[in-house]
């Protein structure tokens, strides 16, 4: 299994207990690498800022995605992934609260790899990022072998 | 020559060449003659002029004899006959074709009489024929000139040596040219503008030159003023050094507008009092004129019309010589008419005044033309002796301002000496005639008002809907403010408060897991608690953007089945509770032009709620159907299920309003806002009977809506 880390861009501290909690659930044992906005995501993607001279052993293995976010929003951090030849094969899954019709449109016109909503019922959220763990992480073969 | 080179030209050549013996036998013909012709060389040997199946006829129609054919003249002659133009029958076309002869007789040297003659052919039947075209044309067009409307005038331009164009020559002209210049064609023809306009400059002449020069044809209007006329001149050129022009008078036209238009602008302008209208602001003067004139033609009177300070606004008509040339000629004479004039108008207002003028004696009538109450003009007659007269008084009166007795006296024979019946049957007509002049001034005056108030409203009009056009866009823009601060609203909501939520409910459950030696049955119990108000709260808001989502959605207005969607609804409904027995009807054919997405939401609701109120009853039945109510469709959801109490059947179809307990029917109080919001956005109206235990009806309209046919179907069952 990787063991290339998770990015978990997430600024609520509630939701990243709970999203922590729900991979451990479902012994998903991937570090997870924590940022708290777009700029500093896109700083840790892209080795630049707080998060240069990292090692390439700690690009993600998976990058889980709120739209709402400080500083660049969720939508243009996954434009700029998407974007760039470095990153733009690291799988990346929307996870936020939105199910708004505009924002899932933009996202998959920006190439998200899954879009998630993550409900109110944590059980139900667990089973979600169960199931994103396992195509993402396992099932899924990634282009770059290590 | 060569013999060979000579045949080629013989065989090959355009004319036709016919050779003929002595006799006028024909021996050899090139192609081109048996192409003239219409016959084969073999068809024609042998044949000679004389023969009558040539069939030739002379320029005028007339028939040509054989013997008169240019080739025996020559035969005869020993001369030669040259270019005769003659018809010569064409038996493949059935018809007579041009040529111009010639015969040359050859002779042998020595010998007087030829042997042989040979005649050239030169076929112009088509030269003719254009020709004759051409001349038809030609006749035509000089007939559409004669008889056009408009003035048509050739010129020629005259240059100076350096090409400078000087004055041009009226080469040729129409007959309404001749009438609308007002000048024969011999007084004009080759003569200069100047001469015959008598202008110091030739009018218009940079313009024709420019189009003479450049070829483009102009066209204007313009005052000329030595004929004191309106014209509108086309102008065409003709080669480089002539030009033509077509024009019309347009003189009456022109003064109508201007009258019109002066006439408006005066009437339309003071909204209060009259008293800056003027006689001439009401009426056309030149026809005023011409009434004027006519009166005193008919009446043997002279006339005028002044203002009512006597100043004459019209031309005086017939006024006599006594009267023109006498006394108005002395100062004081004059200020004396006028004064009199004044007078004249100003004593009555209804009655025509009569008395002898103030100012010489002769008799004079007058009458005011009014405006409403006021005079703005006087009409006066007379200038005529009524019998018995004092001519030695007026001629003394004349001797005194001046004038020469003899003069006057001869000029005061030539005025008109009338009875005094016939004076006031003069002094009647006045008194009509002006009386409806009267009239017809306030009638005018009172049309330009009431288009005053026209225009005024007109612009009121606009101006009111412009101002209208800015509040609706007032208002939409902030219609769409609105909209957009509620979109970002509810963006905000199905985040930020469904966040502490998933919060509430992730910690409740880790509680639950993680610490669960801590919690005894109340704990645990009331973590539960907390955990399905969570969820129920998260739902309430999906329920909440649900209904906005509603309200803001796009329209798509179609022709959509409602009958079809109804039986597909109840269908599902069916299928999700198979145990429930529920009869249900649907009226087929019913069709509405509205928004599918939006009425299948509708719909389900509504069936639903059916569906869900009946299920205390062990059988149920649910209906949906349509009537016709004071000429529209009013569909009609109906069940027998728990209905409600009529008493809060305003509260139905508000947000989250219930009226019944979660307990007895689950449900968040959203479904009728939702079926309601829906219909009224289609611009229909939705109401609802019921009674406690006896069933509930919702009834809703839809614009555009229609039942199949006109007789509502009989309800047929439906999928039960």
């Amino acid at each position: 299994m990787d063991q290339r880390p998770i990015l978990l861009v997430e600024d609520n501290q509630d939701d990243e207990v709970l999203t922590i909690r729900a991979l451990q659930k479902n012994h998903i044992a991937n570090p997870v690498t924590i940022v708290r906005d777009g700029a500093e995501a896109l700083d840790y993607l892209f080795a630049t800022g707080a998060h240069e001279g990292r090692s390439d052993d700690e690009t993600p293995a998976l990058v889980l995605l709120d739209l709402k976010l400080p500083k660049i929003d969720g939508l243009e951090v996954l434009r700029r992934i998407k974007a760039e030849e470095k990153t733009r094969l690291i799988p990346v899954v929307i996870l936020t609260t939105s199910k708004e019709e505009q924002d899932i449109v933009a996202s998959y016109r920006l190439g998200v790899n899954s879009y998630v909503r993550k409900p109110v019922d944590f059980n139900e959220f667990t089973e979600a990022v169960g199931r994103l763990g396992l195509y993402w992480l396992i099932v899924n073969i990634p282009p770059f072998g290590r | 020559m060569a013999e060979d080179q000579f045949h080629l030209l013989f065989e090959t050549m355009g004319e036709g060449v016919v050779y003929q013996d002595a006799t006028g036998r024909i021996i050899e013909a090139n192609p081109a003659a048996e192409r003239i012709l219409g016959l084969t060389q073999d068809e024609m040997m042998g044949r000679t002029s004389m023969d009558p199946r040539w069939a030739c006829i002379r320029e005028d129609g007339s028939a040509l004899p054989g013997s008169a054919h240019p080739a025996m003249i020559a035969l005869r002659t020993g001369r030669p006959v040259l270019n005769v133009l003659m018809g010569i029958f064409h038996p493949r076309e059935n018809g007579y074709r041009w040529a111009v002869v010639s015969a040359i007789p050859q002779t042998r040297p020595g010998e007087t009489a030829p042997f042989q003659v040979y005649t050239t052919l030169t076929d112009v039947t088509e030269i003719r024929a254009a020709d004759a075209a051409r001349r038809e044309s030609e006749r035509r067009f000089s007939l559409l000139i004669e008889a056009a409307n408009e003035g048509i005038v050739l010129h020629r331009l005259v240059f100076d040596a350096n090409g400078k164009p000087l004055e041009y020559v009226l080469n040729e002209m129409n007959p309404a040219a001749e009438r609308i210049l007002g000048k024969s064609k011999a007084e004009v023809i080759g003569r200069s503008s100047r001469e015959v306009y008598g202008t110091a400059e030739p009018p218009y002449l940079d313009t024709y030159a420019e189009v003479a020069k450049t070829g483009i044809p102009q066209r204007f209007e313009t005052y000329f003023a030595p004929m004191d006329k309106h014209f509108y001149v086309s102008t065409a050129p003709l080669g480089t050094d002539g030009f033509a022009t077509i024009f019309f008078d347009m003189s009456d036209s022109k003064r109508l507008e201007e009258a019109l238009r002066k006439r408006l602008l005066v009437l339309t302008q003071p909204p209060g009092d009259t008293g800056a209208v003027a006689f001439g602001d009401i009426f056309d003067l030149e026809e005023i004129q011409a009434l004027q004139d006519a009166f005193s033609h008919a009446a043997g009177v002279s006339s005028i019309i002044s203002d009512t300070a006597g100043n004459p606004i019209t031309r005086p008509s017939r006024i006599t010589r006594f009267c023109s040339q006498i006394i108005q000629k002395t100062e004081r004479g004059l200020a004396n008419c006028i004064r009199s004039d004044a007078e004249l108008g100003r004593v009555s207002d209804h009655l025509p005044n009569i008395r002898p003028c103030l100012c010489c004696g002769l008799m004079d009538a007058g009458m005011p033309i009014m405006l409403g109450d006021r005079a703005i003009a006087n009409w006066l007659v007379g200038q005529a002796l009524v019998e018995p007269c004092r001519e030695n008084d007026i001629v003394e009166y004349a001797t005194r301002l001046g004038a020469n007795p003899e003069e006057a006296r001869e000029a005061l024979a030539e005025v008109p000496r009338i009875s005094v019946e016939r004076f006031s049957a003069i002094t009647e007509l006045l008194q009509i005639t002006a009386t409806q002049l009267s009239k017809l001034a306030l009638q005018n005056l009172l049309q330009g008002r009431e288009i005053s108030r026209r225009m005024d409203a007109e612009r009121d009009l606009r101006e009111l809907n412009l101002e209208l056009e800015k509040r609706v866009a007032a208002r939409t823009a902030a219609l769409e403010e609105i909209n957009r601060e509620l979109s970002a609203f509810s963006y905000s909501v199905s985040h930020d408060l469904r966040t502490p939520l998933r919060a509430i409910d992730g910690f409740s459950q880790a509680l639950l897991e993680d610490c669960v030696d801590g919690l005894d049955v109340s704990g645990k119990d009331y973590l539960n608690r907390i955990r399905a108000a969570t969820l129920r709260m998260s739902s309430l808001i999906d329920d909440m953007l649900h209904l906005s989502r509603i309200t803001r959605q796009e329209q798509n207005l179609t022709e959509i089945d409602l009958s079809a969607m109804a039986t597909e609804a109840l269908g599902e409904l069916r299928n999700m509770n198979p145990d429930r027995i529920v009869t249900c009807e649907v009226q087929p054919g019913m069709t509405a032009f509205a928004d599918r997405q939006l009425m299948r939401i509708a719909l389900m609701n509504l069936l639903s709620n059916s569906w869900k109120y009946s299920a205390k009853h062990k059988t149920a039945k649910i209906c949906f159907r349509c009537e016709q109510q004071d000429g529209e469709t009013v569909f009609i959801v109906s069940d027998d299920g728990a209905g409600f109490d009529m008493t809060y059947v305003d509260r139905l179809f508000g947000v989250f309003q219930r009226l019944h307990s979660a307990k007895d029917f689950e449900g968040n109080g959203i479904g009728l806002a939702t079926v309601k919001r829906i219909i009224t956005r289609h611009g229909g109206r939705i109401w609802a009977e019921g009674a406690t235990e006896k069933g509930a009806s919702f009834y809703f309209t839809l614009p555009g809506s229609k039942p199949d046919g006109e007789t509502p179907a009989p309800p047929t069952p439906g999928t039960a």
